[in-house]
């Protein structure tokens, strides 16, 4: 019988069989944030080495103020968190990507630009967004803060084998329907424990045809199906991605690397513990109603009435999720007045992102009646968004123009300063919109970066095939 | 740890977050560099925003603000408890305010395992004997004390039946015996080792000679 692509990194990994499903897994490489000092503290209190310092790299993301732009560009972002970061990394001879870094962004967004995880590898962040770099074939999982204390003390990590659950996207999605939109039509069909404890391969032809941009965000917005990893098998696409990366095998090793990576997906023959086909064709522009990755429902549609709901402990989540949103029952969602734009954070912010975006403003106007920003994932999307004059385009249309960061998404970024007001309305690129993400009692929509762009000029929830030029 | 005796908190609603388990502390603000670590969350973070008015009075109805449940040792809740985010306040809150077992029909994989890092007691049960249970324990049952036995993985509901659940035999060790897992883990050191020279052996071009300390 064949394997799929998870086992066989899997099964690369495992140092030993602990029972009952769990094994020591060997961990290739661990990404830290600004949050991480704390661990590096007990690390010394207990006095254990670090236990491979070439393979463990902290960003500076978290706490990095973002909603920074004018004259405030020239403040350092660093504060108490980075510094207590980086003097913990030099200690410890860890490559720290601080604030003022020209590498520096949010953690899955940079691991994939320096090719710190790679097709096969295992890798894990504290960032419950770890999985993102699973588009590239890596087993990628979040750790929580004990976790990154194990795995800097051992370089491994206990983890229980999970079942696979393979779902393929079929179909033909009509034009302007992004990666984003795809998932919240996954996360629509599955519910947020749809994949409660599986490894998730996204499969099909719809994902082998999508650039490695776009597959970064399916893996990304997975982890909201409660899945443990997702991930895609190696290709041409991740190949051609990850050429000429700084991480990245170079000379002869990289044809050898190559060779390998080709071989990891999953054999024809391997066995899924579930298989889901999904069917992408009909997807409209998609945004959530209410305060869960699933509470989705198309553009044109309207939100749910609790009075056509039979069941009664579905009826009561409803009338609180709307309760929670303050939305009319059963009215449309589009026309919805919103406060506040949020384009950014590691489910969407890659320069493809910022191009969606910045298609819809050219050329036109934000809305007086709210607040829009666009916060670029990483220095290196920043860059590329300013050479090619996207930031411009941004700021004629009267967007903001941030620092990259996790800002807003979380609501940690500067001390919690980044937050939106309670009963504030955002439409967001970011991938969770429980109660209080972006701030006590806000109130978040998920969508795309082109439908957040298109809602920012209208001022209310809007379709954005209306802005196809 | 080899025995859990306690009042049994019901907090049943689905896909409860660490985000409403323990809210964002003031603490937790990037200014004063606090150590982020369990020590840095109080009793008072658990369900703070379900538990404190805005003004800081207790929300009379809400079950850890009613006498009985003032003292919980345990947490009945709801399918997909933990689910999402990475973060380990939510166990450190819980057991900040004492809990020592959460008793659900499935829990999210972080948190589950940040709750054996801690010495939780995560158990799953199915759902309708979560309801069952939690009605057991409701305020006003007499004597509504809830066992757990970690030697024999069996909890005993007030009425005094006998639960059977099921913990991976190292993880229920670990707990009863209070071990520490990254002590655990180091005895295994020559192990890891013993691996990292074979993978780097087959796969050269993968960890280019790096050395593990």
């Amino acid at each position: 019988m064949g394997k799929t692509l998870f086992e066989k990194i899997w099964d690369r990994h495992v140092v030993k069989d602990l029972g009952d499903g769990f094994a020591l897994i060997f961990v290739d490489a661990q990404m830290l944030t600004d949050l991480s000092s704390p661990q590096f503290v007990q690390l010394k209190e207990r006095s254990l080495p670090l236990r491979f310092p070439k393979r463990t790299f902290a960003v500076s993301d978290h706490t990095v103020p973002t909603l920074v732009e004018g004259a405030a560009k020239s403040v350092s972002r660093r504060n108490s968190w980075t510094d207590m970061m980086h003097d913990k990394a030099t200690q410890f001879g860890v490559t720290h990507l601080d604030a003022d870094d020209p590498d520096q962004g949010i953690t899955s967004i940079v691991a994939p630009e320096l090719a710190i995880a790679w097709p096969g590898s295992t890798f894990t962040v504290l960032d419950s967004h770890a999985c993102t770099s699973g588009a590239l074939g890596a087993m990628a999982w979040a750790s929580t803060a004990s976790d990154v204390l194990h795995t800097l003390a051992t370089q491994t990590s206990i983890l229980k084998k999970p079942p696979v659950m393979r779902i393929s996207l079929v179909g033909t999605p009509g034009t302007g329907i992004t990666a984003k939109d795809m998932m919240l039509h996954v996360l629509r069909e599955l519910s947020i424990a749809g994949a409660a404890g599986y490894a998730v391969e996204l499969a099909g032809p719809v994902i082998r045809a999508m650039p490695m941009e776009g597959r970064l965000t399916c893996c990304n917005v997975g982890v909201e199906l409660g899945a443990r990893v997702v991930m895609i098998a190696p290709d041409s696409t991740t190949v051609d991605y990850l050429n000429g990366r700084r991480y990245a095998p170079s000379g002869a090793d990289w044809d050898v690397a190559v060779r390998d990576w080709l071989q990891l997906a999953s054999d024809d023959d391997a066995v899924f513990d579930r298989d889901v086909t999904i069917d992408v064709s009909r997807v409209e522009p998609l945004i959530t109603w209410g305060p869960s990755p699933d509470f989705v429902i198309g553009i044109s549609e309207n939100v749910p009435n609790p009075v056509d709901e039979p069941d009664r402990e579905r009826r009561a989540v409803l009338e609180a999720a709307l309760a929670y949103t303050n939305l009319t029952p059963g009215a449309p969602i589009a026309g919805t007045p919103v406060d506040f734009v949020f384009i950014g954070s590691c489910a969407n912010n890659r320069i493809s992102d910022l191009r969606s975006a910045a298609a819809v403003a050219k050329g036109r106007t934000v809305a007086k009646s709210l607040d829009a920003w666009v916060i670029p994932g990483s220095q290196a999307v920043k860059r590329q968004a300013e050479a090619e004059g996207l930031d411009v385009i941004f700021q004629a249309a009267g967007f903001h123009w941030g620092e990259p960061g996790c800002s807003m998404c979380g609501g940690q970024g500067n001390g919690f300063t980044e937050l939106l007001g309670p009963r504030r309305r955002a439409v967001s690129t970011i991938a969770r919109n429980f109660p209080n993400r972006q701030g006590p009692q806000s109130i978040t929509h998920l969508a795309s970066p082109a439908t957040a762009a298109a809602v920012a000029v209208a001022g209310h929830i809007v379709d954005v095939r209306e802005f196809a030029s | 740890m080899s025995e859990v005796i306690g009042a049994a908190a019901a907090v049943l609603r689905p896909n409860i977050d660490p985000m409403i388990i323990a809210p964002r502390t003031p603490a937790e603000k990037g200014g004063a560099a606090t150590q982020g670590a369990a020590e840095s969350v109080k009793s008072t973070d658990l369900f703070r925003f379900w538990r404190f008015n805005d003004d800081g009075t207790e929300v009379a109805d809400f079950v850890l603000n009613r006498p009985p449940f003032r003292e919980a040792r345990f947490l009945i809740a709801g399918p997909n408890f933990g689910c999402g985010s990475a973060r380990e306040h939510a166990v450190w809150a819980l057991l900040a305010y004492g809990i020592r077992a959460v008793i659900a029909p499935s829990f999210g994989p972080l948190f589950q395992s940040g709750c054996f890092k801690n010495g939780i007691v995560p158990v799953e049960l199915d759902e309708s004997e979560t309801v069952r249970l939690a009605e057991e324990c409701a305020p006003g049952a007499p004597s509504a004390l809830l066992t757990l036995d970690l030697e024999n993985l069996l909890l005993i509901s007030p009425r005094g039946r006998k639960l059977t659940f099921a913990l991976p035999e190292f993880r229920r060790r670990q707990l009863r015996d209070g071990l520490d897992e990254i002590d655990t883990t180091l005895q295994s050191l020559g192990e890891i080792e013993r691996f990292y020279r074979q993978a780097s052996a087959v796969r050269p071009w993968m960890y280019n000679g790096e050395e593990l300390a």
